[in-house]
């Protein structure tokens, strides 16, 4: 007999089975992957980090003047009289696409030139009894079959293209129909909100309290700012939370740290100046202006869908991103990770 | 075009498929896409987990005994993730790789290792039923009754040599995967086999000279 099958069948013997304990390593492994990373992070990883999360972030930086500018928006010419009847609000469960963009806030409309460039996309659901929203950020740079959309159907050569590209190429419009191609849901609103249009949402709000925790100087941004607590007008808040190589360390987990700190400073500061009629129209003007609403007619029922968002307060929205992988033969881009998807799309399909 | 939806419809249908337990569907990804996937999704290191945990627990249980065997397997896991940016993609099999990492664990825990080897040594044989010869008969007779001789050999034998023989006997590595597990030449993986069977040979009265410069 072979020595190394002696060998073999003596390791049999040595041999023990798995315990059911091994689970443990598995948890330990898992509490790695979920928290302490003891490492610094590598250029390709904060790459697809920032992909995956800034979406997520930007997101934020949306709803927040969507819901606000929704909320407590009266059509002007309608008057503060409470006593007449508004549009109906929509009932039963819908979703919503959000996307912000780098346009200008008047190039928003269909017949406004390039409708800028989508920076980000997100999904929201509200379920029927509107109790607990979900919110699903959308990887730009996620590939989905290319959609003819209406207007300009230019039809890419590889018959895919990156998601974010859809709003460019068609607007809103066609942004919604790339949606729900991906996703196979049913798209019931489509709200656009520019970049620009949000610093003008900023300045109405006469800027938000900020802490800056070091010096910033950066050109590219136009932004000189000493460290200390400043009043951040509309350009330079929009300019601190989009910065990146200047500030932090650089990575995109401290340019979103940035954005989550923003948030909160605008929610903070929209609960303070936004019972000040004055600060109110001027900041609803803003927003009017940076919005672009899909269907067209469809302002009033959003507005009155908004009313009663904040009439039933109910918890904070859960905010989940697509769960996405390398894309396999374009290794720049991702791919929906269909069998993960599916179990945050069966809410978005829910009651 | 073809080819490039072809390949994609290929992957998502895999993912597609791969509920909880469906281990035939996982296996269609490959370790490499796996890993490259944890550096977006961390956790998706686990489904690396579930694959190779079961089999680097036997090998670290043979060499170690079962106590120390379980840690071994974490250990492993976390230092695999944390280099897993390191991981060159190109090799679509990470058995290499992980065995790698948990020869150079196993190696921290010699005397561990030549404890159960003394152990194994002395010990009755008393793996298997007594009252069932018949499972036995075959080559197992040779085996469990060169067992004390192996353990003694496998104790003597050098570190260096050790682990490449139990890579290729017990880890089914091939000669290029062990080369690339412990970061040698092929030309070296050879030579500490051959060193290392004959010590094995020797010290189970094997005197053949047909396998002396085998390979």
């Amino acid at each position: 007999m072979d020595d190394l099958a002696i060998l073999r069948e003596v390791g049999r013997e040595f041999e023990h089975e798995p315990p059911a304990t091994l689970v443990r390593q598995r948890q330990r492994l898992l509490d790695r992957a979920g928290t302490g990373r003891r490492r610094p992070w590598s250029l390709m990883e904060r790459g697809w980090l920032a992909l995956v999360l800034a979406g997520t972030v930007t997101a934020a930086l949306i709803i927040t003047p969507a819901l606000l500018l929704a909320s407590r928006h009266q059509p002007p010419d309608r008057g503060p009289a409470s006593g007449e009847r508004p549009t109906a609000a929509p009932t039963g469960p819908l979703n919503l696409l959000l996307v912000g963009h780098d346009g200008d806030r008047t190039s928003g409309s269909a017949d406004g030139g390039s409708p800028g460039r989508s920076d980000t996309m997100m999904l929201l659901h509200l379920p029927a009894d509107r109790r607990g929203a979900t919110i699903l950020s959308i990887p730009r740079d996620t590939v989905v079959k290319a959609t003819g959309c209406p207007g300009n159907a230019r039809p890419s050569v590889t018959g895919t293209e990156v998601i974010g590209a859809a709003y460019e190429r068609g607007g809103l419009a066609c942004a919604v129909k790339s949606v729900e191609t991906l996703t196979s849901l049913r798209v019931d609103y489509g709200i656009a909100v520019g970049f620009s249009g949000f610093a003008g949402m900023v300045d109405a709000l006469g800027g938000v309290h900020m802490r800056i925790p070091q010096p910033v100087h950066d050109a590219k941004a136009h932004l000189d700012l000493p460290a200390g607590q400043h009043l951040l007008n509309g350009r330079q808040a929009l300019a601190y939370v989009r910065a990146r190589s200047s500030l932090g360390d650089g990575s995109d987990l401290s340019r979103i740290a940035r954005q989550q700190q923003f948030v909160r400073a605008l929610a903070a500061r929209a609960r303070e100046r936004l019972s000040d009629p004055r600060r109110l129209v001027a900041f609803l003007k803003a927003a009017g202006e940076a919005a672009t609403v899909l269907p067209s007619d469809s302002r009033g029922e959003l507005f009155a869908l908004a009313r009663t968002l904040m009439k039933a307060s109910g918890s904070s929205p859960r905010i989940v991103t697509l769960p996405v992988r390398i894309h396999p033969s374009q290794p720049n881009r991702l791919a929906m990770d269909r069998a993960a998807a599916e179990r945050i799309l069966a809410i978005f399909r829910g009651r | 075009m073809t080819a490039r939806s072809f390949t994609h419809a290929a992957f998502t249908h895999a993912a597609s498929t791969q509920a909880p337990g469906a281990q035939a569907a996982t296996a269609q990804i490959c370790d490499a896409d796996l890993i490259q996937e944890s550096r977006t999704r961390p956790e998706a290191f686990a489904l690396l987990f579930d694959r190779y945990a079961d089999m680097l627990f036997r090998y670290s249980s043979r060499r170690l005994g079962p106590e120390v065997a379980e840690d071994m397997v974490g250990e492993t896991f976390l230092v695999a993730f944390s280099r897993r940016d390191s991981y060159d993609i190109a090799y679509r099999d990470a058995r290499p790789w992980l065995f790698g990492i948990l020869t150079k664990l196993i190696s921290r825990h010699h005397r561990t290792e030549a404890a159960r080897y003394r152990a194994l040594q002395r010990s009755p044989l008393d793996t298997g039923p007594a009252d069932c010869p018949a499972d036995e008969v075959a080559s197992g007779v040779t085996a469990t009754a060169s067992r004390p001789a192996l353990a003694a050999a496998l104790r003597t034998l050098a570190a260096k040599d050790r682990d490449v023989l139990l890579l290729v006997a017990w880890g089914d590595l091939s000669y290029a995967e062990v080369a690339r597990a412990l970061n040698i030449p092929t030309g070296t993986v050879r030579s500490r086999l051959n060193r290392a069977r004959r010590k094995v040979r020797a010290a189970l009265g094997d005197t053949n000279p047909m396998h002396q410069e085998e390979e």
